[in-house]
């Protein structure tokens, strides 16, 4: 039966299915402080991929009988979901006046520290806690610049009052005049190190510890935050493209229908 | 397919919060010492399908993996304690405080409330109370014949009994400030209690250390900014749309999937 290429059309669909997820996810968080886009990636799979590479038999004559040769599968190729890939693109910053809101234009995350260990953020929204320590809206300290080693503790903001309380354009900061040290903005060597966690927050991955090095070209804005780098009009065609391809892999998927009807109702009649 | 459309719905859902949210602030766009809230969004658990560095195929591995987010969710509801623009009123129980601090005010439970909202009235006892009829603590009870009550900026309350008298002091206006006045609750008409959030109030003069001076016959008006509001509405409500439509796809999407056969 001709179902073999059934299959090809049907990865299409799962393909865009979780492109359409993505764009879904990407919309919904269009007005989410800080919150970085993704892109789904698709790249072909071949079949062949399936099987114990074998050296491929060249053909040597002019092509005849013998100039075939198995080709293990690779007449054959889904697509296949390749990873999400979240662009790191500077989101706009909002003027808001709010001195707990810190903004960082060019690169750079935050440390902030969380029960399960320290984490990166973008998301400027910071406030005070019951004890003056600026945190963000879990909860979690923000961190100072640190040795390794030095106890988490010594590295939190400390702030009073916050209309006392200022960051300069290279992160320094100071509480009633008197500067508090220095902001720390990490950055990863490898693009990829990072990996979204939920609640605006990224963590490393596994075998990239230690990648995050201090950021040297981060200027932060005091009472500003970073907006979502998503643009709806890039996302909306997004969409429309998803939406019609996975359009196109049903009529593909009824086309082979039609052909199988046919295979098993007037083929057996021609007799 | 369900993913995209639960995701699509927590936009919805979060916009619908910024919308009441901003309207709220609208609504109270003229109310004495109303302090504006804004919601704050934070993206949901993000579900990998494929995990970094799983095999794809005998000789292929993920570099990245992939990673498919949830939605979204109102994170917080940050209040802006900024100062609102004050007016004048010339009433003389009508104060503002020009700088930090909050007045308290004690409900028939005799709990503390705290509020930006300086339009104390008297009542049938000649006690200072506010509109709800909370008594102005530390209590200030007025005599019958009062010819005027001034307040100077270090809030002290000075009684005027007649022209030739000297004035008489009968109470002190003492205000109360949090670590965090964001953390505090807002319990409604006009009034906040302290939370594990906002520390426990530190209660002291007007004009001394970091506590505002007071100022007599002036109110503070709300810290509302119409335009920057109404940009929020904008931003809110398209947002929204953009998220029906999402929503709308998703759908013609399953729609096709039932229609293969």
């Amino acid at each position: 039966m001709s179902t073999k290429g059934i299959y090809t059309a049907v990865s299409g669909a799962v393909a865009h299915n979780a492109k359409l997820e993505t764009i879904a996810n990407n919309i919904a968080n269009a007005n989410t402080p800080g919150f970085k886009k993704d892109k789904q990636l698709f790249r072909e799979y071949l079949t062949s991929y399936e099987k114990q590479p074998t050296v491929l038999e060249t053909p040597k004559v002019p092509a005849s009988i013998d100039s075939f040769y198995p080709i293990n599968g690779g007449d054959k190729s889904f697509v296949d979901t390749d990873g999400t890939s979240t662009s790191f693109e500077q989101g706009a910053l909002k003027l808001t006046g709010n001195p707990l809101d810190i903004g960082i234009e060019g690169e750079g995350f935050f440390e902030v520290l969380t029960p399960s260990g320290v984490r990166f953020t973008r998301n400027g929204h910071f406030t005070l806690n019951a004890d003056g320590v600026v945190v963000n809206k879990q909860g979690h300290p923000l961190l100072l610049e640190g040795v390794e080693g030095q106890p988490f503790e010594e590295r939190f903001v400390q702030v009073d009052d916050q209309k006392d309380f200022s960051i300069t354009v290279k992160g320094d900061i100071f509480v009633s005049g008197a500067n508090f040290g220095r902001l720390s903005l990490k950055v990863p060597t490898e693009k990829d190190a990072l990996m979204k966690q939920g609640n605006s927050l990224y963590t490393i991955r596994e075998n990239f510890e230690n990648q995050m090095i201090n950021a040297t070209q981060a200027r932060i804005h005091q009472g500003s935050f970073e907006q979502s780098n998503v643009n709806i009009v890039q996302e909306m065609t997004e969409m429309i493209n998803a939406t019609r391809v996975f359009e196109s892999t049903q009529k593909a998927i009824q086309a082979y229908d039609q052909m199988n009807q046919k295979l098993t109702n007037d083929v057996p009649r021609l007799r | 397919m369900l993913k995209a459309l639960n995701t699509s719905a927590t936009g919805m859902q979060a916009q619908q919060s910024n919308m009441e949210v901003v309207s709220n602030n609208v609504a109270n766009a003229s109310t004495t010492g109303f302090k504006k809230a804004r919601a704050e969004f934070e993206d949901l658990l993000y579900q990998t399908e494929k995990a970094p560095g799983a095999a794809t195929g005998l000789n292929a591995v993920s570099p990245t993996g992939v990673q498919i987010g949830l939605g979204v969710k109102a994170g917080a509801v940050q209040r802006d304690h900024a100062i609102g623009g004050s007016k004048q009123t010339g009433h003389p129980f009508d104060m503002a405080i020009l700088g930090k601090g909050f007045f308290q005010v004690m409900n028939e439970d005799g709990e503390i409330m705290y509020t930006r909202n300086g339009e104390f009235k008297r009542n049938e006892q000649g006690k200072l109370v506010d509109k709800n009829g909370n008594l102005f603590y530390p209590e200030v009870t007025l005599p019958t014949d009062t010819v005027d009550v001034r307040v100077n900026s270090r809030g002290s309350i000075e009684l005027i009994r007649d022209q030739t008298s000297k004035p008489e002091v009968i109470g002190q206006v003492e205000l109360a400030t949090f670590i965090n006045p964001a953390g505090l609750k807002a319990l409604g008409k006009n009034n906040f209690s302290p939370t594990a959030a906002s520390g426990n109030p530190q209660t002291g003069l007007p004009g001394r250390g970091h506590f505002g001076a007071v100022a007599q016959g002036e109110l503070e008006g709300s810290n509302v900014n119409i335009a920057e509001e109404m940009v929020n509405m904008i931003t809110s409500q398209r947002t929204y749309e953009t998220n029906a439509k999402v929503m709308q796809a998703a759908d013609q999407m399953l729609q096709m999937i039932n229609n293969l056969r």
